[in-house]
This record gives structure tokens, C-alpha cells and sequence, in this order.
């Protein structure tokens, strides 16, 4: 690159040039960026959109040269910022640039800032360092910063350590830092990725707000298209190391133009696909060490022609800024593939009913560990489940929707409360023989595909278990001939029933989760938050699968989540969780286009829409943070956030009202 | 014959276990893949090699047998003059039979490896009268390999004598604390309660004796030998390895894979034996390996407190605490020290790296095929 070359574009604040970069893999390099290339205006949001292993974390630690060495290894491509090669650059000249021209903000709050210094000394250390200023003016300085990051009582809060604060708190900590040296470029790798939607709603606005304030680029690093469509100026879609299609918000949004853009759109669930399939691509995200000559998404795509598998793409222009890497980019695609209907399942007898269910953790402190209190984790929940129905359990982390479930299993105790199981009696009640029948018919599906399953057991061992343990099958080959049958039903080959479960992907796993649970024939299964750690494409198709599989055996299923867009989809009925209590409860359609309490109106506008509706968003954002179940707050739990609460508010626990036969919720005000 | 049976019943007891879980753990998939693995891994074949040469030896020279005394006057057995029984020898194992030629080679005192004359001078009237210090020629001149010590007894010899030591020290101590950690690292951290309670309260005590004065106390009282010595260590040392082990179950069982038992009804044995114990193998290995080191080395600081084994058991430990004085000389007798160390190394680095590729063969996320 040659300075006259520079000099026209003066306009770039970063030039990424057709970036390659491998990892040493013993004697193999396997690539994790393959020919990446963008470039950002100052000022700009940018978001670099992709799904687990794209290679778009990757991407932006190389524009900071914080790239593991020696495993990473730049194969070629410039990385200019200002004109000037980043990759070229000497340690201390990195350090230059390093939180003072570009900075960071990591995906997790909780780890990204040192546990034992002041949340204020951290951002005093950046301003020192590139500033020089003295330790006086830091202090002051901090404390405006943390001011401008929205925390209360900043001067008190500058002396606080991490753990003193709340995850969101952390993450507008960590902007601070990020911006204590007003930089040019702010790499943000999944800032909310780890937040609540009330909280994530928070920072996201925070950013914007920042950066429009400071003139600062943004780069955001997200899996999130919803989230992107709300504030980025830009949107680069990555895809197995390379971009396959970058073009300004809108126009992606209106008029996707690559296959994978337009089938991950799709594959967004939300309410208004309700009855029907999710488009999802097929299989998952490939290694980049598999990828022949041809394009990346070839092996998915469903309008790949033998071109495809031969000949790698080339950037198309398709519109103004608009570059797709696809063949057949400015064909028209908008009926590739047909939506088929799911048929409609009809509900029956009532399976579950849960009576007033609490669950209080006992607090132990001091001398002979005496009980100090109690977190109230579940605090009265009510539910009905009836066969062949999804009640979605919706609520923030620390809600008590995964205490429910556990309860339920008995994995966690119940402090009070029936739960009575037709034909069984009250499961929380049972003795431990009678338990033993029961938890046959209630099985529970976990959150994470990679804890969740042995890694020292085949799959086989690890879904023939429960039958073993059932005495179901008169024998081993009857067993293994079942789960065969099993294998089939979700999915996967029988061959993989010799294998272990860290040679299956995150999808897969979660495959396999759920025949194991299916295994022992249930007719209640628990799905604790089991798409949330999957990418977009692939919690697409276990939603499809969740579907088809609840229609086939009659299942209920009780599916505990946080994410809004997957309940709209898949629930017939909704309760919304709120510190123990379940605040409000109804069908789905009910509760999601009228809901009724404060709560579920904020969480429902916090949630990041595809569609672009957020312009006219029903209510205000929530501000704070759900406050300790240690100390609940005195009536309504809700009313210290609440935008509509008033002094009878804490007095009492707002009875039910009823606003229709199916609709109900907790609160004095219900909003219709 | 059935004299020689009796004597050897305990190795051959514990040969026939060990052949037993041996056959048994071959009848198993993991390990026989496990053991498929470990075949293809030429470093861990050449570390199991020297493995096996030295738990050879150490067989050898525990299988052994005594001769009755024979009277040189009259050729007849000789019987103990009050009670008539037949009077042993001190006895030999098979090692001391195959080692014969060399244990014969006795010297006056030190001389060096490979060396034909006596390390010290000594003053001698040369021919012509006058006095002059010469350094004599030795009995077995160059057939020292490690050369020999104060007493003229080959090092070499010696060392090969302290393998059973070391081996029943290693072995012996590990098989008591390991069942004891695994049971109760496990039970104190999966049931947890009372039971978790009492098994810190213990640890904590045992712990807070130093090992050196319980071990001493303990040899005081039961008297001075490998059995007690092993005792006394196994005792004092299986806290570390249990607290290791509590600390890991308790992650384990909340893991989602074991709640997914317990939630599917799986039995607690089952879950402790399939879901728990196999996850931990792992530390057990490594930790049972570098303990295994640390105990031989352990027997030498005992042994240079006088608390180690006898006098008349032979053990690198004493050969180290003999170096101590001779390290002090100049120039330097290095070669006993040097010795004790190759064979403790020797033992130390193949079980290392042996243990190293044993857990890696059994972790399938590791397995190259």
C-alpha cells in the first residue's frame, strides 16, 4: 500500500484489507479469518454480525493486536487505521493505540475487570497512562465518567469493587473505561450478550448514546440481528471467516441479497410465524479447515449450483454499498423456500398442577452456620400444565424460572407447595421409591449442550442410562435397538450412539439432550433455556424439532427462557416471572400483544425486534436491576422499577385480576 | 517346595490380584481402548519398558527363601539347641542369587567408577624403605560400575537393592491413601452435611499435626519397619488428594450431566461410579504419580532423621543420608549420591510420563482416533 493509495481515502478511519489469519493446530494450521475485508468512517456503527466461529471476535482482536501468540498467525492482509498498518506495529506502539485510539468492551462483565482494585482506580489507570494527569484529577475525572455511564451515586460507587456491582452496573463500567480516553474506535465484542433484555436494553441506548456524544466509530461484535437493527449505521454479515454481505441497516434489512442473510432473517422466530416452520439451514457452522475451493456456504445453502461448490464468490454489487459474495446475488431469491405449516396440537387433561410452590434457599452465616434468612428463589407460583401444551416461563436471570423446574425434579427443594402429577400426587411430597415412578414421567432438558452430557460416556451409555434405570427394554440389545429408533426421531444417525459428545456440535448435543430425555418416555419435559446457547440457524431447527417431537408423543412441555422472540414462536401459554412471583399469566397472544402488567410491557419493549416496529415502542425502558431475592421488596416486588407505581403499591401483594378467562396478572393498575 | 510357597505367599497373593484386575480391566471398552491408544505412543511404551524392568526387579528380590544352617564339622542340619527346630539362614532373594557375582565383589573402602585403584591413599614402605602414600590396587579392578562405598560394598548393587524399597514405599502408601481420599473426597462432597462435616473436622486435625513428628511418634510406638513406615505415610498423606477430590465432586454434582441423572432416576451408586469417580480419574492419576515421588523422596529426609526404615534394609533414602558426609570430603565422592539419584529418577520420570499418557488415553475428548 502506498501513501498515494492513502491519501485516497482519507475519509476510512479503519481499512481492513483481505485479512487471513490461522491457528496452530500441532503441526496444521486451521484458518479462523479467511479474506475479511471492511472499512469504517469515523463516527460509523458498524456491526459485524455472525454465528459462532465466523471469525468476527477474531477479526477484532487482530485490529488491536491482541491475537494469541504464537497459536494466531497473520497470513496476510493489512489492517490500516489511519493509513498506517496495525499489524506492522511494535509492542509499543500498539500500546499507543490500545484503549487511547481504539478500545474494547468484553462480552463479560463479570470477568473482564480485576476483582481486587476499585471500579474507579481502573478507569483512573487508562486516564494516567495515556493522559499522564495526576492521581487527583483521575479520581475527579473517573467520577464524571461513571456520572456519564449512568451510575448512581457515582462518587460513593468510585469506590466500590466489581463484585459490589451488578452485571449491567460492571458493563457500563467497563464503558467507561473503554471511553475514559475519548477514542476514535470502540470494538464492542458482544457487550450484551451476558445481560438481561432490560439491562441489554440499557447499555445498547448507552452506546448510542456515547458515541453520538463523543464522535466515536463503533464496531459491534453481536450473533444478535435483532439487537443490530436498531442502532447500527452499517451491517457486515461474516460467515466461516469471510463477509459474505455488507450493506447499510436498512438496505440488508429490506433487501437481503446473499442466502445466508435471508435464511438467518428467517430463522429469527417470533409470533408472527406461529404455526409455522422456522426456515433453518441445515447442519452448522463448518470449520474452515473443511471448506473446499468453492463458497462457504455452499454445503448449506439450498440454492447452491455446482458453481458454487467449484468456484469461490466474488463481492457483487447489488445495490448503493450494498456487496453480496454470492453467484446468483442479484437474482431474484425471495421464494426459496416455502414456510409448511406445523398442524396445531390439541391440548388435553391437566398433567401438572403447581400450588402455591415456594422455594427458599436458608442464608447460614456465622458461628455454627445458623440460618441468617432466606433467598426467596420461588416465592407462591401457580401453574397448570396440560398435555400436549408449551407454557413458556418467561424472566430475567434470578427470576426463579430455573428453580421452578428444578423443584419440579426435585433437584432443588421445595420450601412449600403442591405440584400434583395426574395419576402420581403431589411430586414434591412423594417418598423416595414412589419418586423414583415419577421421574419417568417428568424429564428436564439443560441449557448448556456442553455440561450437560458426560464427556467419559458414548451416547449410547449416556440415553440408555435412564432406561436401565426404568427397567424399560427387557434387555440390552432391546434397549439399544430403542434408542436407535430414538436417534432417528431427532435426527442423527444410529452410528452416533458409539461416539462421545465432544465429537457432536452445540445443536447436535442438544439433539441428543433431548433423546435422552425422550428415552425414558416423559410426559412432561422441562426445557431449561435449551436453545439460548445455540446460534441463530441451529436453534432454529431444535425449535422445528421441539415442535414436531412434542406433536408425535403428546408432550407438555414447561419451557423456561428469557428470550421473548422464541416464546412468541413456540408457547400456547405465557407466565411472566418476576422475583419468585409469577406476575402475569395467559395465553400467548394474550399476554404478548396486550400484556397487561408494567413488567411485561417493559420487558417486551427492552426485547430488540426484527421487524423495525421499536420506533413506537409501548413503554419506557426499565431502569436498574432486579433487586436481591435475599431482601424483596415489601408488596408488589415490581415497584421499585415500576414507571406506574404508586404508595399502595407497597403496602400488599396486588391480588389477581382477571382479564379474561385465560389472562390474568398481579397488579393494582393492569394496563389494557 | 512348599517352604518356598509359604515364605513368597504374600507377592504371590498380590501378583495373582494383580493379574486378576489386570484380565479384568482388558474385558472393559474403555480401557481396552485405553490401552490401544497407549501402544501407539512410543514414548509412554518406552516409560512403561522401564516400568515393568523395575517392578521386575522388585519381584525378584521379593521372592526369596532361606536354607536351613548346615554344620560345616558334621554336614548335618543344624536344630536350635533348646527347642529342636531347624535353624534358617538370613535368607536371599532371587535378585540377591542373580546379583551373587557382584554383591561378592567386596572392596577395603571407596573407590570410583570404573576406577582400578582404592579412592584414599594409603602410607605404604615402598621397597627402598621409605615411607610413601600410595592409592592400592583393587580386588575387582574396573568392575565397579558405580564404584563402591565406605565400607567397600558396590553402589551399584545398592541400588538395585533399594528398588523393592522404593517401589513398596511408593506403591504401598498410595494404595492406602488413594481408596481412602477417592471414598472420602467423594462421600463428603456428593452427599455433603454432617458427612462433609466430619470428614473436614478429620482432615483438619490430621493435618494439623506435622507429618514428620506424627510419622515419628507413630514408628516409636509400632517400632521401625517399611510396613509401619508405609502406614504412617499413607495415613499422614491421603488430606491433600481428598481435598483435591471434595473440591471436584462438589463442581460435578452440579454439573447439568449429573442433575440429568438424578433428574432421569439414575441410582446414587451409579451416579458416583459412572458419572462421578471416571471424571475424577484424572487427578487421581496425577496426583497419585507425583506423590509417588515426593514419598521417595520423603523416605530419604525420614531416613537421615534415623524415623526411615532400618538400618538393614537397603533404600536410596539412606544411601542419600550416607552422601551427606561423603559430599562434605574433598575432593567429592559423588557417585553414591549420583547413583540413588539416576535410579530415583529413573523410577520417577517413566511413572510420570506413564501416568501422563494413561489419563490422556482415557479421556476420549483426547483420543487421536
Amino acid at each position: 500500500m502506498t501513501s498515494a493509495t492513502m491519501n485516497n481515502q482519507p475519509k476510512q478511519l479503519i481499512d481492513v484489507q483481505d485479512l487471513h489469519v490461522s491457528f496452530r493446530q500441532g503441526p496444521a494450521r486451521v484458518p479462523a479469518v479467511d479474506g475479511a475485508s471492511f472499512s469504517m468512517a469515523p463516527g460509523e456503527m458498524l456491526a459485524l454480525v455472525g454465528e459462532s466461529g465466523s471469525g468476527k471476535s477474531v477479526t477484532a482482536l487482530s485490529i488491536l493486536g491482541l491475537l494469541p501468540r504464537p497459536a494466531a498467525l497473520v497470513e496476510q492482509g493489512h489492517i490500516l487505521f489511519h493509513g498506517q498498518d496495525v499489524l506492522g506495529m511494535n509492542d509499543a506502539q500498539l500500546r499507543q493505540i490500545r484503549g487511547n485510539r481504539i478500545s474494547m468492551i468484553f462480552q463479560e462483565p463479570m470477568t473482564a475487570l480485576n476483582p481486587v482494585l476499585t471500579v474507579g482506580w481502573q478507569i483512573a489507570e487508562v486516564l494516567r497512562l495515556h493522559r499522564g494527569i495526576s492521581a487527583k484529577d483521575a479520581r475527579v475525572q473517573a467520577i464524571a465518567l461513571l456520572d456519564k455511564v449512568g451510575i448512581p451515586d457515582p462518587a460513593s460507587r468510585h469506590d466500590d469493587y466489581p463484585h459490589q456491582l451488578s452485571g449491567g452496573m460492571r458493563q457500563r463500567v467497563m464503558i467507561a473505561i473503554a471511553l475514559a480516553c475519548q477514542p476514535e474506535l470502540l470494538i464492542a465484542d458482544e457487550p450484551t450478550t451476558a445481560l438481561d433484555v432490560t439491562v441489554q436494553a440499557q447499555i445498547m441506548d448507552l452506546i448510542a448514546r456515547l458515541r453520538h456524544e463523543y464522535g466515536t466509530a463503533v464496531l459491534l461484535i453481536t450473533h444478535n440481528l435483532a439487537l443490530v437493527r436498531e442502532q447500527a449505521d452499517r451491517i457486515a454479515v461474516m460467515y466461516a471467516g469471510s463477509i459474505v454481505e455488507q450493506a447499510p441497516r436498512d438496505e440488508l434489512f429490506a433487501r437481503p441479497a446473499h442466502p445466508y442473510t435471508r435464511l438467518l432473517l428467517r430463522s429469527l422466530p417470533h409470533s408472527g410465524q406461529r404455526g409455522q416452520r422456522l426456515a433453518s439451514i441445515s447442519g452448522s457452522v463448518p470449520k474452515l479447515s473443511d471448506i473446499g475451493p468453492g463458497c462457504p456456504f455452499a454445503p448449506r445453502c439450498p440454492l447452491a449450483q455446482p458453481r458454487c461448490r467449484d468456484e469461490r464468490p466474488a463481492n457483487t454489487t447489488v445495490g448503493e454499498a450494498h456487496l453480496a459474495a454470492c453467484h446468483f446475488a442479484t437474482q431474484a431469491m425471495a421464494a426459496a423456500i416455502p414456510a409448511d405449516a406445523i398442524p396445531a396440537i390439541a391440548t388435553g387433561e391437566l398433567l401438572l398442577d403447581i400450588r402455591d410452590l415456594r422455594v427458599w434457599f436458608p442464608i447460614h452465616h456465622g458461628f455454627l452456620s445458623r440460618v441468617q434468612g432466606h433467598v426467596r428463589a420461588v416465592d407462591g407460583v401457580s401453574l397448570q400444565l396440560r398435555r400436549g401444551e408449551t407454557l413458556a416461563l418467561v424472566g430475567e436471570s434470578g427470576c426463579g424460572k430455573t428453580t421452578v423446574g428444578k423443584a419440579l425434579v426435585r433437584l432443588a427443594k421445595a420450601t412449600a407447595g403442591a405440584a400434583v402429577l395426574s395419576g402420581a400426587g403431589d411430586v414434591l411430597a412423594l417418598d423416595h421409591h414412589a419418586m423414583h415412578a415419577v421421574r419417568k414421567r417428568i424429564q428436564m432438558i439443560f441449557q448448556d449442550p456442553f455440561s450437560s452430557l458426560n464427556p467419559r460416556l458414548t451416547i449410547g451409555e449416556s440415553i440408555t442410562e435412564g432406561m436401565d434405570a426404568h427397567r424399560i427394554g427387557a434387555n440390552a440389545a432391546e434397549r439399544r435397538a430403542r434408542a436407535e429408533a430414538i436417534m432417528a426421531k431427532v435426527g442423527l444417525p444410529a452410528a452416533a450412539l458409539g461416539r462421545y459428545p465432544h465429537q457432536f456440535s452445540g445443536g447436535q448435543r442438544q439433539r441428543i439432550g433431548l433423546a435422552r430425555a425422550l428415552a425414558v418416555e416423559p410426559d412432561v419435559v422441562i426445557c431449561d433455556e435449551c436453545t439460548s446457547a445455540l446460534d441463530v440457524s441451529v436453534q432454529a431447527q431444535i425449535l422445528n424439532l421441539l415442535k414436531d417431537i412434542q406433536h408425535e408423543f403428546h408432550l407438555a412441555y414447561l419451557f423456561i427462557t428469557h428470550d421473548l422472540s422464541v416464546v412468541g414462536y413456540l408457547a400456547d401459554r405465557v407466565a411472566v416471572m418476576y422475583l419468585g412471583h409469577v406476575v402475569e399469566e395467559g395465553l400467548a397472544h394474550e399476554v404478548l400483544d396486550t400484556p397487561a402488567h408494567p413488567y411485561t410491557r417493559a420487558l417486551l419493549a427492552a426485547a430488540p425486534h426484527i421487524d423495525g416496529s421499536d420506533a413506537t415502542r409501548p413503554a419506557p425502558r426499565l431502569s436498574g436491576d432486579v433487586p436481591s431475592p435475599a431482601s424483596p421488596p415489601t408488596g408488589c416486588p415490581f415497584h421499585t422499577r415500576c414507571p406506574i407505581a404508586q404508595d399502595q403499591c407497597q403496602q400488599a401483594m396486588p391480588p389477581q385480576t382477571a382479564l379474561s378467562p385465560t389472562h390474568h396478572c398481579h397488579c393494582l393498575f393492569p394496563q389494557r | 517346595m512348599h517352604y518356598w510357597l509359604l515364605q513368597n505367599s504374600i507377592t504371590i497373593a498380590l501378583l495373582l490380584v494383580l493379574a486378576a484386575s489386570a484380565w479384568q480391566l482388558s474385558r472393559r471398552e474403555t480401557w481396552r481402548i485405553a490401552a490401544r491408544e497407549i501402544r501407539h505412543n512410543r514414548l509412554a511404551l518406552a516409560s512403561f519398558a522401564i516400568l515393568a524392568l523395575y517392578g521386575g526387579i522388585a519381584v525378584l528380590d521379593s521372592v526369596g527363601w532361606r536354607r536351613p544352617v548346615i554344620n560345616p564339622e558334621t554336614g548335618d542340619v543344624a536344630r536350635h539347641t533348646q527347642t529342636g527346630a531347624v535353624v534358617y539362614d538370613q535368607g536371599a532373594s532371587a535378585l540377591d542369587a542373580l546379583l551373587k557375582p557382584i554383591r561378592g565383589m567386596r572392596e577395603k573402602t571407596y573407590s570410583a567408577p570404573f576406577s582400578d585403584r582404592q579412592f584414599s591413599a594409603v602410607t605404604d614402605i615402598g621397597p627402598d624403605g621409605r615411607a610413601q602414600r600410595v592409592r592400592p590396587p583393587l580386588n575387582h579392578p574396573r568392575r565397579h560400575l558405580m564404584g563402591t562405598d565406605r565400607v567397600g560394598m558396590d553402589v551399584f548393587y545398592q541400588g538395585l537393592k533399594s528398588i523393592r524399597t522404593g517401589m513398596i514405599i511408593g506403591l504401598l502408601t498410595t494404595l492406602l491413601a488413594v481408596p481412602f481420599a477417592i471414598l472420602f473426597g467423594v462421600c463428603a462432597g456428593y452427599f455433603g452435611g454432617w458427612l462433609d462435616d466430619a470428614a473436614q473436622y478429620l482432615c483438619a486435625v490430621l493435618s494439623s499435626i506435622p507429618t514428620v513428628l506424627f510419622i515419628a511418634a507413630f514408628m516409636i510406638i509400632f517400632g521401625q519397619g517399611l510396613p509401619q513406615l508405609c502406614l504412617a505415610m499413607g495415613i499422614a498423606s491421603w488430606t491433600g488428594l481428598y481435598r483435591l477430590l471434595r473440591g471436584e465432586t462438589l463442581r460435578l454434582r452440579d454439573a447439568d450431566f449429573v442433575q440429568a441423572a438424578t433428574a432421569t432416576g439414575v441410582p446414587v451408586w451409579r451416579i458416583l461410579s459412572r458419572h462421578i469417580v471416571p471424571n475424577l480419574l484424572h487427578i487421581v492419576l496425577i496426583t497419585t504419580v507425583l506423590r509417588f515421588s515426593s514419598e521417595v523422596l520423603a523416605e530419604a529426609a525420614l531416613t537421615y532423621l534415623g524415623i526411615g526404615v532400618g538400618a538393614d534394609t537397603m533404600s536410596w533414602g539412606s544411601m542419600i543420608n550416607d552422601a551427606r558426609t561423603e559430599l562434605t570430603r574433598d575432593p567429592v565422592i559423588w557417585w553414591k549420591l549420583t547413583t540413588a539419584f539416576a535410579f530415583m529418577i529413573g523410577l520417577v520420570l517413566p511413572a510420570n510420563i506413564f501416568a501422563d499418557a494413561v489419563r490422556d488415553a482415557l479421556d476420549p475428548r483426547l483420543r487421536t482416533q
